[in-house]
């Protein structure tokens, strides 16, 4: 029971520290300009409910009407544009002063002690403002909100593409369809952005502001906080800096939407840039995942940083975080240049930016390790342990995906057909005759003609259907072969015989070798084995190239990289934690910050 | 120490029925996000739009091969509206290729949405979408994927995940009918 109440103590701690606007760093704020962030944003906001309040009494939100009654409150209402580009840069304003004070967080360890949620309620607030952001400018229903909106909503139907809840492995486990329900949740019930879609993001952008709003006062009225601690001064100057913006580059309009013509470069709204131009570069459910992935990492830097140092909040005592920092905001500013300029290489640029991705965060880790080395204090020393850790497993994740990029670079073959070779490879001593089943998997379909798509089907109807009705009577053949040798039992058939397969005509596997060849593991194998074999020249899209393809030299640095620190990491957690035993009692009671 | 334990037992077992009706209750609103949901069909197929018109085309359209030829088809999606539906048009182009067969794709890319582009010149594909096909293919300006219609429509640069969507044809004397689309993608 008191580890129940350590855990609630420790939740409660963290909800007492909770800090939304920096109402808690006032006296920082006096010396410190970047403690004003979170006022900024906070009056800001109000700015922009202002002005979209009066923007709501013009604004027709159907499909007809939405541009012409944008263009006439640009036009004809007076102060109208006035209004608009207020609303329009204040909201921009408020996604920069929310980013700024996330990397000002970071630097300034403002989640340190005992505040690490703080991270999480910035971050929450930063991605209200954004998808407030996206919802509005749908709402203008010019082309480029148009295939922003599209593309938004088209990258969440691949989740169906996920392990286990999407229908990736539609055999084995019922789909959920979730990203398909996502997007048609997102488009107002439909597949396509309709009216219901403007309806839809017109009800969301106004409840992102007015819900939040309802819990900060209620939050700013409890404490009894002051809601915006800026001077008269400031408050104009912001305001000002807001209107004068808005005169000298008055908001665009764009041209009307047209569903059958997509803009060229096509772009969104200036904070997604970044993420459009990560979706050239890589398999779209890799990005989709990266996507979903980038927010929880957010959430758990403070949490590493803490393992890692303890209460300390010099960042030159912190390269970690400091790296991890430069790193995001580099690839950020730099992927939002490509695609304005529309530069990119997609064959020959992903080495250079893995690379420089991984390496910089390396560099961060190799200083993190260095300054745990030097510290000479023999308590401080033993605690460090969890620090080695934690960056021996980001290095041991790194050396996994190494490990697997490597086979993934030689054969272009993706994660899913590659866990499913390997586990047909570690099964297949167990198997009946596998040379011989094969043989005659080679026979059906030459594996020089396999490409990876999604498949609903079975691998034998799909084979029958494709490559069997032209190969002639050898590849009926050879097909009665892998069928008879489906019926043959293994010792391994235990694992899969109550998989239900939701499909009447084969409702049970047979066994181990019906599983692997129904669901397209063995064949992944076979295909597999003859791309790593030079013997075999098979040729790639490109002509007069051959598997196994070479792996460029720019990733074999972190392919590196990720095997070193994972082997320095676990040695050092072992050192610092063999090293604690001589040291008398390390005082649990007296924390790392009082010994300095 | 003993009595927080049993009270939290106790606790527990009065929430659990508790939480499952006021979860019962939220399941409605589920339908709020999706309308077009049938009751207590959380998990069913979600809905697929469907042709509502067809396109038709003879044979002396195509006089040679690699003629590709653009076209507007009718699709009807499902949607919670007056009349359940709203009809929107799908482009699409139809292909003759060098064996004669013909074929029909949907312009929608697979990968995010855009309407990709019918490039017959190699050169010209080189140079806009990092990649040097056989022949004429279809090239999306968004993400740079390549698309070699000979081929079935395989994906030969750039990240889409699988194929065009395809068309139905039918051939009825000499007059080539499209009738469908293959599902899933975002209009």
């Amino acid at each position: 029971m008191s580890a129940v109440n350590a855990a609630v103590d420790w939740v409660k701690t963290r909800i007492n520290n909770i800090d939304i606007f920096d109402e808690h760093h006032r006296e920082e704020a006096k010396t410190n300009p970047w403690y004003s962030l979170g006022p900024i944003f906070y009056l800001v906001w109000f700015i922009v409910m202002f002005t979209g309040c009066v923007l709501i009494m013009w604004y027709v939100p159907t499909k007809s009407q939405a541009f012409d009654s944008i263009l006439a409150i640009q036009t004809k209402i007076p102060f109208g544009g006035l209004m608009r580009g207020v609303h329009k840069y204040g909201a921009d304003a408020m996604i920069i002063a929310a980013t700024m004070r996330m990397y000002r967080m970071f630097i300034c360890a403002d989640y340190k002690p005992g505040k690490e949620f703080n991270i999480a309620i910035a971050l929450v607030a930063l991605l209200l403002s954004m998808y407030s952001g996206l919802t509005g400018y749908l709402l203008i229903w010019n082309q480029r909100a148009f295939w922003a909106t599209k593309v938004f909503a088209t990258f969440p139907t691949y989740m169906d593409q996920f392990p286990v809840m999407g229908d990736f492995y539609q055999p084995l486990v019922k789909s959920i369809h979730m990203g398909w329900n996502t997007a048609e949740v997102l488009l107002g019930g439909g597949a396509a952005i309709t009216q219901e879609t403007i309806t839809r993001f017109f009800s969301i952008h106004l409840a992102f502001s007015l819900i939040p709003l309802i819990f900060v006062e209620i939050y700013f009225y409890k404490n009894a906080y002051k809601r915006v601690p800026l001077s008269w001064a400031k408050r104009t100057i912001i305001t000002l800096m807001l209107v004068v913006v808005a005169i000298v580059l008055p908001a665009a309009q764009g041209k009307r939407s047209d569903p059958d013509v997509t803009p060229l470069p096509i772009l969104s709204d200036w904070y997604f840039l970044g993420l459009y131009q990560m979706y050239k570069y890589l398999e779209p459910v890799v990005a989709t995942e990266i996507t979903i992935i980038l927010p929880l990492i957010v959430v758990g830097l403070p949490f590493m940083d803490v393992w890692m140092t303890g209460a300390e909040k010099d960042i030159n005592k912190r390269p970690f975080i400091l790296w991890v920092v430069l790193m995001a905001v580099i690839s950020w500013v730099v992927f939002s240049l490509l695609i304005i300029a529309n530069i990119a290489n997609i064959h020959t640029d992903p080495p250079y930016w893995r690379a420089f991705t991984y390496l910089t965060v390396n560099v961060g880790m190799g200083l993190q390790l260095w300054l745990m080395w030097q510290n000479k204090d023999a308590v401080q020393r033993a605690k460090q342990w969890k620090g080695a850790l934690v960056i021996a497993i980001i290095g041991a994740s790194q050396a996994f995906w190494a490990f697997a990029y490597y086979y993934m670079a030689k054969v272009e073959m993706f994660r899913g057909p590659m866990f499913q070779q390997w586990f047909y490879g570690v099964v297949r001593p167990f198997l009946p005759e596998p040379e011989k089943l094969e043989a005659a998997m080679r026979a059906c379909q030459p594996t020089s003609t396999y490409f990876a798509s999604t498949y609903k089907t079975d691998w034998q109807e799909w084979v029958r259907d494709n490559y069997v009705v032209k190969g002639g009577p050898e590849a009926q053949a050879a097909l009665n072969t892998v069928l008879e040798h489906c019926k043959l039992t293994s010792p391994v058939d235990w694992m899969v015989t109550a998989i239900p397969t939701f499909t009447p005509e084969h409702p049970k596997y047979l066994g181990m070798v019906d599983y692997l060849v129904t669901n397209r593991w063995a064949y992944d194998y076979v295909v597999f084995c003859d791309r790593m074999n030079p013997l075999t020249k098979i040729e790639t899209t490109t002509k007069g190239v051959y598997y196994p393809l070479p792996i460029p030299e720019w990733d074999l640095t972190w392919m590196i990289a990720g095997f070193v620190f994972m082997i320095v990491g676990f040695w050092m957690t072992w050192h610092f934690k063999s090293g604690a035993q001589p040291a008398p009692k390390p005082a649990p009671a007296q924390p790392a910050s009082a010994a300095t | 120490m003993e009595g927080t334990n049993r009270r939290l037992i106790l606790k527990t077992l009065a929430a659990i029925p508790l939480a499952a009706t006021f979860g019962l209750v939220i399941s409605p609103l589920l339908r709020y996000m999706r309308p077009t949901l049938k009751p207590l069909d959380v998990f069913g197929p979600s809905d697929q739009p469907g042709p509502e018109e067809d396109v038709s085309y003879k044979e002396s359209d195509f006089p040679e091969p690699w003629t590709c030829l653009p076209f507007m088809f009718k699709q009807k999606y499902v949607e919670y509206n007056p009349e359940g539906k709203e009809v929107r048009e799908i482009p699409g182009f139809i292909v003759k290729l060098p064996s004669g067969d013909v074929v029909a794709y949907s312009r929608i890319c697979p990968h995010l949405g855009c309407v990709f582009n019918w490039v017959p010149d190699p050169n010209e594909c080189a140079k806009g979408y990092n990649f040097k096909p056989q022949g004429p293919v279809f090239a999306c300006p968004c993400h740079l994927s390549v698309y070699d219609i000979a081929q079935n429509g395989k994906v030969v640069s750039g990240p889409a995940p699988r194929p065009p969507r395809k068309f139905d044809l039918k051939k009825e004397g000499n007059e080539y009918k499209i009738i469908g689309l293959e599902a899933g993608s975002i209009a």
